[in-house]
């Protein structure tokens, strides 16, 4: 069991080693992109959502933000890998950062549809499955309101029309969210690179690097 | 203790809370949308890949053989 711990600790201590990247950049663009998605997930959530999930949008924002935060970090991870992966060693500086925004846009915006789209059909369920409750307790049909055209073409009424007209809301509702998720991560990743364009990778350590650092530890050693 | 011993430690630590963190992510997602659609999607991507690798496949008489 131990020795599986150790291989282990040892795979991950080469696995951080090997994909030489900016955790901190990482971490960065992940939190922004997380929580600015998040944003519009809550607002989906309030504007077609059902009812059973409408708490405080301020800590539904932060709860459902937190959780998806992996997912962006393994997002962003990628999107630089790839970005290396295709292009090489960096010396073209503009079109690695190019490269570079562009997926973690594209990736990002990825993520952020998917938890819009997941959140979307458990709204949908849940009021499917209140829209019958509603149904079984009324003897009479219900009627939905403004559905004519609905009923009349497919035939569907009462309960039937209102879940079409749901689903059709929240279908809608996904499609503006994720152009407005692409242009929101766009802006997001232009101001994070801003001010971390020159630390997405990690430098390669040369030897000129490694001299350095083992002079100025050697300074120290005398000093101290 | 010096920083090598605190180092993988740390790492450890946070390779650990990362993985539950997307475990729980993940699950929620499922959760959110049923495992169903999970399940298709996941299906529809071995498929996909699948014809690629078979369609893409350099043939014998192409190659030279």
């Amino acid at each position: 069991m131990s020795q599986v711990v150790e291989r282990s600790i040892e795979r991950l201590g080469v696995l951080r080693n090997r994909l030489g990247v900016n955790w901190l950049s990482v971490a960065i663009f992940a939190v922004v992109l997380a929580y600015a998605d998040g944003f519009w997930l809550t607002s989906v959530q309030g504007t077609v959502g059902a009812i059973e999930r409408n708490h405080a949008p301020m800590s539904r924002w932060l709860r459902d933000s937190t959780l998806m935060l992996p997912l962006f970090f393994l997002g962003v991870l990628a999107a630089l890998l790839v970005v290396r992966r295709l292009f090489g060693d960096g010396r073209r500086v503009a079109l690695w950062i190019g490269a570079a925004a562009l997926r973690i846009t594209l990736i990002g915006s990825a993520v952020g549809t998917t938890e819009v789209m997941a959140s979307s059909a458990y709204d949908y369920r849940l009021q499917s499955r209140d829209l019958a409750r509603l149904e079984s307790q009324h003897t009479h049909p219900a009627v939905a309101l403004g559905s004519a055209a609905t009923a009349s073409q497919s035939g569907c009424t009462g309960t039937c029309a209102q879940r079409q007209l749901t689903l059709t809301a929240h279908i809608e509702a996904v499609k503006l969210i994720g152009r407005m998720l692409l242009i929101t991560n766009v802006i997001a990743v232009l101001w994070v690179l801003v001010f971390r364009s020159d630390r997405l990778w990690r430098r390669k350590r040369s030897v000129d690097d490694v001299e350095v650092a083992d002079n100025r530890l050697a300074v120290k050693a005398v000093l101290a | 203790m010096n920083e090598t011993e605190k180092l993988p430690t740390l790492t450890v630590v946070v390779a650990v809370v990362g993985l539950l963190w997307t475990v729980a992510a993940v699950a929620t997602l499922v959760y959110w949308s049923g495992l169903t659609v999970w399940a298709l999607g996941l299906l529809a991507a071995a498929m996909f890949v699948w014809t690629l690798r078979v369609y893409l496949r350099p043939s014998e008489t192409r190659s030279g053989a």
